[in-house]
């Protein structure tokens, strides 16, 4: 047995070793169950719910009422082609654990091709039956049962869900339930092909199903020759491609958080391992005497480190991955998204943290190592944890009136613990408060799309267009100031970086009469060019949009050979920019109006005419609670800005609260870590505090004591985390926003509240942990031991 | 004014009890000098804490002023401490991180500017003067225990208990430790627990204590006499 090996120190020094492979475990399973969690929330969910994608492809036009003969004859013709089908579709969203809507088509099959696409997919009936020819039925996979929550013979259409059904104009009716390989939603082709509801919401295209082992070829075909401004193809490359990006933007929030989390638990190891090096000063001073190398030293040191921290990032791994399939199995599962497997994203993310450490306690050792005077150390015999301080500063700072017991005459004293205490705090609380910052910046810059409503009302129809009599009874009402017929539609999205990169931004098609009241009332002033004409295909666009996707004034949009930025929608007939407003200045005050005329739009609508309410002065109060109480209803939806401002806190809300779930991991570690340091520094001052208990100070003054140092150091951090935080947002609103015609709300207090567990939960452990040991001191025990 | 009544300390050890001290009476009167005598393990440290409300006897009362700390909650002893009495230990169990000055500023009863000059006049009367800025690792055992004294004077206690004050230190320097703590006499009393019978020369009352018992009780006239030459 060689006693000088990492693993007999380990073995005699266990509560060590467990405390640092404790400290690892922890961080790597917090960092991995937030990693991963975020992956299976936000990302995964939209490969597993695109993967019959991997079985066959889709091709459909766009823009186009058909796809072009010769090329739908080119497909049928390929080579590489086993199958290729009919079909038409609609879709549906699917919302995932996080909230967030993801689009799953319900693809229509002729009753001929049902068994073969069944079969081509590895799916098959596992409850009810399939959809019947011409009928309204739909068979949906078992999880998108789930998810959406039916049960076989219910209906659903928009007036159940807005959001989830927004195209399912007229109630279909789930006949049967599939389980197997991939998800998928069918239903009759000639249903949808017929249905007069339909018309104008279904797309029609080709399936195609590829000779086995020649997907990839057929994948290759359909994105290279087939793929073109006026037809799109659906491949599982293609969907790849899209969620690659909503990956890149894990890793552009993940990376940050997981480099401050292991900064700061290298910091705190990093302390623990100066503890522990302390004390065994004599040991290395001795060992060096006898002819041990100092390199050799420094590395049987760093490999003490490295075995406990291998330790404690396999043991992190493995209880998340415990933690993962409880979650997927308790939580995900019986929404439909339940792990396929368990998430390897996280794996590098978790690697960082040991490599950190482990490189730290190498460089620590060296350089303590390399300064070591064996001499010193044999002479002087085993130090005391106290540093000596170099004289002439520690008298320097000893002169003036003296303060002995004031905190900040003890980190003056113990800079370094303060230092690690400072910045380990201060890590995390930026670590774990950074997302939140981020998300609140894109929330604030969403506010102009809400500010819609600040001076109107809308009554939107969402089954058929809205009555005369209904228009006519809100005209009358005596709190109505006017009442605007408009077809709204979206022919630009809006960027807010980093988390929200399409935003619909919702173009009114109003006749030029209204459009001018309209820009009277939300006092609009153009900065360029003039409001579209009565009957062109002109449209005026708020300043932030020009700004964002850097549109100019007679710049085309919807042109698909020509798009106005990179991944513009195309639309029937692009619409010529021919007038950009000046921006209001304030952020309560902008608006992303944008207008179009109503004659011009009409022949194109996709949907019914909606109508602007507008109130009297003083009346919006009153208007409001009459158009909920009266209006609001079946086939007509009232859009205040009270309700579609608690929609949009609904939404946000639940994005916060599934963060705040994955932070609260982080958190917790970091609260435990700390303390636990906290705890370890205090330990260390044990003969200081028996002698002061000795010397008459009670329990009670002595805990305020070491919290008021705490107090001290965690104010410090939260102080020096509000500036992090305060330059963060600098910088997203002058380095991020600001460039593309956006505003955050610096007085939003939402997210500074993030900053607030990390110190609290740490100040609430450390009270805790403190009051125990102090309870506990027995102070002639102690002065008995050192005597 | 301290007075002790059948103080008796019992402590486990492994399955039995020992017993450290059996029914110890003891008093204390305003600027006395008393010295604790015996040999190491009789349970003379043991008894000083218990005089200071370190510790609590197993049997037996302890008195200041006729107030019992039996009925005396722990902040309430722990005050005394603060208050009423000094602590003068073998180890200086000076703080390490603290200059001399801040250390004796640790026992003021204010942290305030006038304690500040209290505090360098006693660390001046001390003869430490010029070693207010020192830390403990700067200074000689001597100079550390001296600045343990100062600590146990400065709020004027009204008993000092020192703990072998001298234990660690040369034969030169614990007299003059001793004569320090002998001055105190005029302020308040000194309550001393030695093995070394020559640095309670000067003490008022003797108690000699051999396993956990008192054996003898000497005082001045006692002691003159049973040194006089028959």
């Amino acid at each position: 047995m060689n006693p000088l090996s990492p693993f007999t120190y380990a073995f005699r020094h266990k509560g060590l070793s467990l405390v640092l492979a404790a400290v690892l475990a922890l961080t790597v399973m917090g960092l991995y169950l937030f990693i991963g969690l975020a992956q299976e929330t936000y990302i995964a969910p939209a490969f597993t719910i695109n993967r019959y994608l991997t079985k066959f492809s889709l091709v459909q036009p766009d823009q186009v009422p058909a796809l072009d003969p010769d090329i739908a004859a080119g497909i049928r013709t390929h080579p590489d082609a086993a199958q290729v089908l009919p079909q038409n579709d609609i879709r549906i969203k699917v919302a995932n654990i996080g909230g967030a809507n993801i689009p799953f088509r319900l693809i229509g099959l002729k009753e001929t091709d049902t068994d073969a696409v069944l079969k081509q997919s590895g799916v098959s009936l596992k409850e009810g039956r399939l959809p019947r020819p011409g009928t309204n039925e739909v068979a949906l996979s078992e999880e998108i049962v789930a998810a959406l929550r039916l049960k076989i013979g219910e209906t659903f259409d928009r007036t159940k869900d807005e959001k989830a059904y927004t195209n399912i104009v007229s109630p279909l009716q789930l006949a049967g339930v599939l389980a197997g390989e991939v998800r998928l939603g069918i239903m009759s082709y000639d249903y949808l092909a017929q249905s007069e509801s339909y018309r104008g919401f279904v797309a029609e295209g080709l399936l195609v199903i590829a000779r086995p082992g020649r997907e990839a070829a057929v994948e290759e075909y359909l994105l290279q020759s087939v793929r073109s401004p006026e037809i799109k193809t659906y491949t599982y490359r293609s969907v790849s491609e899209q969620v690659a990006k909503d990956q890149q933007l894990l890793y552009v929030l993940g990376i940050p958080i997981v480099l401050l989390v292991a900064a700061a638990i290298t910091l705190v190891i990093g302390a623990i391992n100066r503890l522990a090096f302390t004390r065994r000063l004599a040991e290395f001073g001795t060992l060096h005497a006898m002819g041990y190398r100092r390199g050799g030293l420094a590395l049987r040191l760093a490999l003490e480190t490295a075995g406990p921290a291998v330790v404690g990032w396999i043991t992190g791994i493995l209880l998340a991955w415990g933690g993962m399939a409880a979650v997927s199995r308790a939580v995900y599962a019986p929404h439909g998204f339940g792990f396929e497997s368990l998430p390897m994203t996280a794996l590098p993310f978790v690697t960082i943290v040991p490599l950190m450490v482990i490189g730290s306690a190498l460089l620590t050792a060296a350089r303590a190592l390399g300064r070591m005077d064996p001499v010193a150390v044999v002479e002087r015999g085993q130090l005391t944890l106290e540093a000596e301080p170099s004289g002439s500063a520690a008298r320097r700072s000893a002169a003036g009136h003296p303060r002995p017991l004031a905190a900040w005459t003890y980190y003056r004293r113990h800079a370094r613990q303060g230092a690690v205490q400072f910045g380990a705090t201060l890590l995390l609380i930026l670590g774990t408060g950074l997302l939140f910052f981020i998300f609140a910046a894109g929330a604030d810059a969403m506010q102009p799309g809400l500010n819609v409503f600040s001076r109107v009302s809308a009554v939107s129809p969402n089954k058929g267009p809205l009555e005369p009599s209904l228009i006519e009874r809100i005209r009358e009402n005596p709190a109505v100031a006017r009442v605007i017929g408009v077809y709204t539609f979206s022919p630009v999205k809006i960027s807010i970086p980093p988390m929200f990169p399409n935003q619909p931004v919702e173009t009114l098609c109003v006749t030029a009469g209204d459009m001018g009241y309209l820009v009277d009332l939300y006092r609009l002033e153009l900065a360029q060019g003039r409001l579209p004409q009565a009957g062109t295909n002109e449209v005026v666009i708020s300043w932030a949009v020009s700004k964002n996707r850097n549109i100019h004034l007679g710049d085309v949009i919807g042109d698909p050979e020509h798009p106005v930025y990179s991944g513009a929608p195309s639309l029937p007939i692009p619409i010529v920019v021919s007038g950009i407003f000046a921006p209001a200045g304030t952020l309560s005050k902008e608006t992303w109006l944008s207008f179009m005329s109503l004659e011009y739009v009409e022949p194109y609508r996709q949907s019914d005419l909606s109508l602007i309410v507008i109130p009297r002065a003083g009346q919006r109060a009153a208007l409001n609670d009459w158009l909920e109480k009266e209006i609001s209803g079946e086939g007509r939806l009232v859009l205040t800005h009270e309700n579609q401002r608690a929609a949009f806190q609904k939404e946000m809300g639940s994005m916060l609260f599934t963060f705040s779930l994955m932070e609260c991991v982080i958190a917790l570690v970091a609260a435990l870590t700390l303390a636990g340091l906290h705890y370890l520094f205090v330990a260390g001052r044990e003969a200081e505090l028996a002698t002061l208990h000795a010397l008459g100070f009670t329990r009670r003054q002595l805990t305020g004591r070491i919290l008021g140092e705490m107090f001290f150091t965690v104010c410090a951090a939260w102080s020096a985390g509000l500036a992090g935080c305060l330059a963060v947002l600098v910088f997203l609103q002058y380095g991020l926003l600001a460039s593309v015609g956006l505003q955050l709300n610096f007085f939003n207090p939402a997210p500074w509240l993030a900053t607030l567990p990390i110190p609290a939960a740490v100040l609430a452990a450390g009270a805790g942990l403190t009051a125990w040991m102090l309870s506990r001191l027995d102070p002639i025990s102690i002065l008995e031991r050192r005597t | 004014m301290l007075h002790g009544e059948n103080l008796t300390l019992q402590y486990k050890d492994g399955e039995g009890l020992v017993e450290a001290l059996h029914e110890i009476s003891f008093a204390a009167e305003d600027h006395q000098f008393i010295g604790i005598l015996g040999p190491s393990g009789c349970g003379k440290s043991s008894l000083l804490y218990m005089l200071s409300g370190l510790r609590k006897p197993t049997r037996g009362e302890v008195y200041l002023d006729d107030r019992p700390y039996g009925k005396m909650s722990e902040t309430e002893r722990t005050g005394l401490r603060r208050t009423e009495f000094g602590f003068v230990f073998q180890q200086h169990f000076l703080i390490n991180y603290l200059t001399a000055l801040e250390n004796v500023m640790v026992s003021a009863p204010m942290q305030d500017k006038a304690h500040a000059e209290q505090a360098k006049a006693l660390l001046a009367d001390l003869g430490l003067g010029n070693k207010l800025h020192r830390f403990p690792y700067e200074l000689s055992g001597g100079e550390r225990q001296r600045v343990a004294i100062a600590r146990a004077m400065i709020h004027r206690p009204r008993v000092i208990f020192a703990d072998e004050p001298t234990g660690l230190l040369d034969r030169r320097t614990g007299l003059q430790v001793m004569a320090l703590l002998r001055g105190y006499r005029e302020q308040g009393s000194l309550i001393a627990v030695t093995h070394n019978p020559e640095i309670l020369a000067e003490a008022d009352l003797i108690m000699k204590l051999r396993d956990g018992q008192i054996v003898a009780v000497e005082d001045r006239v006692t002691r003159q006499s049973a040194a006089r030459p028959a």
